[in-house]
């Protein structure tokens, strides 16, 4: 059957037969005739397409960059791959060969990848279901490998493939791994070319190439112009893959707590400047208005209101966040925010929405006031917002605000009185509260189990305040975080989490209060440094919790992370624009920066052509070059000098067709010869053959 | 099929204008070339536009999900294919061409044109290549050259088919590189003076025996091919030095070369008019297959075209006259 194709491919192109037939001359398996079976399997083999070893490498780099993938495919599709890699490398490692496999195995693979991929994302389209596809088909592809195209759109499409990493992770660790994804790929596009040219040489030009696309790289990067808005509409899948769970949009007994757990680095903020003091560190998130079935949650009539009026009453604090992936468009900033990114918007409650989905590292800038009057007036809707409670329920609780209003003459001395009810009966801060039944459960928590965490404290007070007809509501967001010592900037965490009150006062406005620094000042108060690391952080580098290196190593990381995070990911329009205005270029139309950046790259070309075509000028001997430009003369007279001819012949010859010139023609030519090859040769010899020469 | 042909056509003279057109700046050349920067053209091929789609929506990838370290790793891969249009246009640069007599071959053959490539100091070539552009010149080989070292000079021989005898020229040649990616495509035309001679292609299979046509005039002739010694005659090109009488050439000032008488029978006359019947070419054909039959034989034979008589010899230099002949007959 292979026979018939091969002549078959013969006929098709008379005029390559020199390739051709190299290209597709059959090569036996092994000695034995193979089994008939074989051939519904591996159709042929292609031949001198390119070395085993370059088709080897090809499979090597082709697995590591599916590699972080196979993590989030179906396990049979990346059984499949796996088969499909295997057997191609088993079947190239033996024979030498690559196999081609028959158009109907191909198709009812492709069907089979088809099948998984529906199965598993219910689409092929999308972020997921498309690498997936991807990532199986380039491994298809392999067993199919006749002609130069093959590898080379392998290749070609595994550089993206590599990029579709960054989707799911843009560390360090990522991109180092996928630059060195992205050089073994080129190494294999040069080996594909020139196979000759041997694994040393191919190494060092793909280092060549790599160093001189480094500037251009950097050129481009900095200048080529950023977007705030996706180009259209990003998969809906786009934001699930790489996005931290951070807050949930409520708060309920218990919804803090799934996530007080975890490590993971919500945002780092460098402060330009001193750092608020520790207890000032409150990070706003989320402000929560409504409470149904014990649950607290933020209020959509909000996102349309203009922000309340806030008076800083001390100084402001310029800072920096870069914020990781969320699936929320929620920023953060220190409480309260005073000015925002461009792109962000503030709510009348002073909660932070982006217009762009948190896809990747957000860097923003932002300055707050720790020391402020805010939303002085309180509106009647506001009012009736802020006040609301549930009909019934918790009925010991209300009682219990009920007194205090009454002994009280003010809301301060109510609040005084609530506080002091957290501080001194015995209430226990816990990171592992008991769960409480949803009916009454603030009469629970108060009155029978008085264990709490930060979200019980909050949300027991907001309910107080409001049963004594103060306005309160419940802010959700981060307090403290970790002072790094190397970058001055500070980490906050998932474990960082924390959710406190704000009650409306007249004449003061809204005022924070955090019934859980009551229970628990050491929570709040303490300065964090980098050396309470805990336990369970995952560093780079694994050493045992105690290891003396441990607070260097992970110190140093996160710094080294922060400074990535934001001048590598978070390199986006808002840095752009304050780098060119930097550099003195003000505002910068997209025109301008297409120019900038064809000059600054064709600048570099240059330079490169420079250096590269720098001939290793060798120190030519002036006589030799005087006795070029007399043949050079001579040529122009229609006496063309001869590789092999000496110069006494030339002049001779030069005589016979010129003998107007006779003399000088013999001058010059023994003067050469003097000066070349004389024992004694005369001096000022070099000018006198200048200037004879000159004169000729 | 006819419309894909008329395609084809349509292609190819498109293709030409094009090439009459780049290539207006480009002469002739006798004696050699050396490439520089007008010689040299330089383009992406096929797979750089594939790469240039790769990297648009890499590109793209990068904006719309605003990934910072997707444009790195796009502008990096970008920035590799552009260094790398300079490695391949510094890969041809500075080399000069020069092309050597190419031996004569019978038409069918495929004529080997020597050509020479001398690097200049600096940088090592490898990944060169030569093909000639001649249509008629199919198939189309492309000829590797071997890595070139800095200052060195190379030959390789360039296979041109034939298909008319007569003078070949080496027509167009194209010197080309695709490093060092396999993207970007270099090429340098040339066009030298030299060419080749093509001797008709000699009739094959059974043929009629030479004795019976060509006996006449024999013995007649006077060769140096017997046993007996009959004199001495004056040397030219491509005598055997072992016909040469040493002794001889000592005592004049020149060298003389044995003679000997012929033994009678294998002295003929290979001549045009006894292929009465035969078409002009089929009768070069004939006449060249027997002066190899004669040539292989030992014989003395000498040839006669209308116009042009070469008496009976032997000898390469005999061989080559009346091949030469044979090839021009006609064309000249």
């Amino acid at each position: 059957m292979f026979k018939f194709f091969i002549s078959r491919q013969e006929n098709f192109h008379p005029g390559r037969v020199d390739v051709s037939q190299k290209r597709l001359k059959a090569k036996p398996w092994g000695m034995n005739p193979p089994d008939p079976l074989f051939f519904l399997i591996i159709k042929n083999f292609s031949e001198s397409l390119a070395p085993p070893w370059v088709m080897l490498w090809l499979l090597g780099t082709l697995l590591l960059t599916a590699l972080p993938h196979f993590a989030h495919f179906p396990r049979t599709l990346g059984m499949i791959i796996a088969t499909l890699a295997i057997g191609w490398g088993g079947i190239v490692w033996k024979t030498g060969h690559a196999p081609n496999a028959s158009i109907w195995l191909r198709l009812l693979v492709v069907m089979g990848i088809l099948f998984l991929v529906l199965h598993e994302y219910r689409s092929i389209f999308g972020q997921n279901p498309g690498i997936a596809l991807l990532t199986g088909m380039l491994f298809l592809k392999l067993w199919e490998f006749k002609t130069r195209r093959d590898p080379l759109v392998i290749l070609l499409l595994a550089n993206f493939l590599a990029m579709t990493h960054f989707l799911y992770s843009q560390s360090i660790w990522m991109g180092l791994y996928t630059v060195c994804l992205v050089s073994c790929l080129l190494a294999i596009l040069i080996a594909l070319a020139h196979p000759q040219l041997g694994q040393q040489r191919i190494l060092r030009l793909t280092g060549i190439l790599l160093t001189q696309a480094l500037p251009v790289m950097l050129a481009l990067f900095i200048l080529f112009p950023r977007i705030h808005t996706p180009l259209w509409g990003l998969p809906a899948d786009a934001l699930s893959s790489h996005a931290i769970t951070g807050l949930s949009e409520s708060l309920s007994f218990g919804s803090i707590d799934q996530i007080i757990h975890s490590n993971k680095v919500v945002f780092r903020v460098t402060f330009q400047g001193d750092l608020p003091p520790p207890a000032a560190r409150y990070w706003r998130g989320l402000v929560l208005w409504t409470l149904h079935d014990g649950e607290w949650r933020s209020l959509q009539d909000m996102d349309s209101m203009t922000p309340a009026e806030i008076f800083s009453t001390g100084p402001l604090y310029r800072y920096t966040i870069t914020q990781e992936p969320s699936p929320t468009p929620w920023l953060f900033a220190l409480d309260l925010p005073v000015t925002l990114p461009n792109d962000a918007i503030l709510r009348h409650d002073w909660q932070i929405r982006t217009k762009h989905p948190i896809t990747t590292v957000r860097r923003y800038e932002a300055s707050s006031a720790i020391h402020y009057q805010a939303g002085l007036e309180l509106s009647a809707q506001e009012q009736k917002w802020a006040l609301q409670l549930p009909k019934v329920a918790n009925p010991r609780t209300r009682a219990l605000a009920l007194a205090w209003r009454e002994k009280s003459h003010s809301d301060t001395e109510v609040i005084q009185q609530a506080l002091t009810f957290f501080r001194e009966e015995p209430f226990y801060y816990t990171m592992k509260p008991e769960k409480l039944s949803k009916h009454d459960q603030m009469d629970r928590f108060l009155f029978d189990s008085r264990r709490g965490f930060c979200e019980h404290f909050a949300s027991a007070f907001t309910f107080l305040m409001r049963a004594a007809q103060i306005p309160a509501r419940v802010v959700i967001g981060y307090q403290g975080g970790t002072r790094n010592p190397w970058g001055q900037h500070v980490t906050v965490r998932l474990a960082d989490a924390h959710a406190w009150s704000e009650v409306w006062l007249a004449g003061e406005g809204w005022v924070r209060v955090d019934p859980t620094a009551a229970v628990a000042p050491e929570r709040v108060e303490q300065e964090n440094f980098a050396d309470s690391v805990p336990e369970n952080d995952p560093i780079p580098f694994i050493l045992p919790p105690g290891h003396p290196w441990r607070n260097f190593v992970w110190t140093t990381w996160d710094w080294v992370d922060n400074g990535w995070n934001q001048w590598v990911v978070g390199y986006g329009v808002g840095l752009q624009e304050r780098f060119l205005l930097q550099m003195g270029l003000g505002t910068v139309t997209y025109l301008e920066m297409a120019m900038a950046m064809g000059g600054i790259v064709g600048g570099l070309f240059a330079f490169i052509a420079l250096f590269m075509f720098r001939q290793k000028q060798k120190k030519v001997d002036p006589v030799v070059q005087l006795y070029r430009q007399f043949r050079l003369r001579l040529e122009k007279r229609g006496v063309l000098g001869q590789d092999y001819e000496g110069s006494q012949d030339l002049a001779d010859r030069a005589c016979r067709h010129c003998p107007d010139k006779e003399k000088e023609i013999h001058q010059i030519t023994r003067l050469y010869m003097m000066l070349r090859y004389g024992y004694t040769p005369p001096k000022n010899g070099v000018q006198l053959l200048r200037r004879w020469v000159e004169r000729f | 099929m006819t419309q894909t042909i008329h395609h084809k056509k349509t292609t190819r003279r498109i293709r030409e204008r094009l090439r009459g057109f780049l290539y207006r700046h480009i002469r002739t050349e006798s004696r050699q070339i050396v490439l520089d920067r007008r010689r040299i053209f330089i383009l992406p091929d096929r797979f750089g536009f594939v790469f240039g789609l790769v990297f648009l929506s890499m590109l793209v990838g990068s904006l719309n999900y605003n990934l910072s370290l997707g444009f790195v790793l796009t502008f990096l891969l970008g920035g590799t294919f552009f260094v790398s249009i300079l490695h391949t246009f510094a890969n041809l640069s500075g080399l000069t061409l020069r092309v050597g007599m190419a031996e004569p071959v019978f038409m069918g053959q495929s004529a080997l044109f020597p050509i020479q490539l001398t690097t200049p100091p600096g940088r090592v070539r490898p990944a060169i290549y030569l093909t000639s552009l001649e249509p008629s010149s199919t198939p189309i080989l492309d000829c590797e050259v071997p890595l070139l070292e800095p200052e060195s000079q190379t030959w390789v021989s360039l296979p041109i088919s034939t298909h008319k005898r007569g003078w070949h020229p080496l027509g167009r040649i194209q010197i080309w590189t695709r490093y060092p990616l396999g993207l970007i495509f270099a090429w340098a035309p040339a066009l030298f003076e030299a060419r080749c001679l093509v001797y008709p292609k000699p009739e094959s299979g059974p043929l009629p025996p030479l004795s019976s046509h060509f006996l006449t005039g024999m013995g007649t002739g006077e060769g140096d091919g017997g046993d007996d010694f009959s004199g001495l005659r004056d040397y030219q090109m491509g005598d055997s030095p072992k016909k040469i009488h040493w002794k001889a050439a000592a005592r004049q000032d020149k060298l003389l070369i044995k003679q000997f008488h012929a033994g009678g029978v294998d002295q003929v006359w290979l001549d045009w008019d006894f292929l009465t019947g035969m078409e002009t070419e089929a009768r070069l054909a004939r006449l060249t297959r027997w002066v190899i039959e004669a040539r292989s034989g030992g014989w003395f034979y000498g040839l006669r075209l209308p116009g042009i008589t070469l008496p009976p010899d032997r000898g390469e230099h005999h061989d080559r006259q009346v091949l030469k002949a044979l090839a021009l007959f006609g064309r000249e």
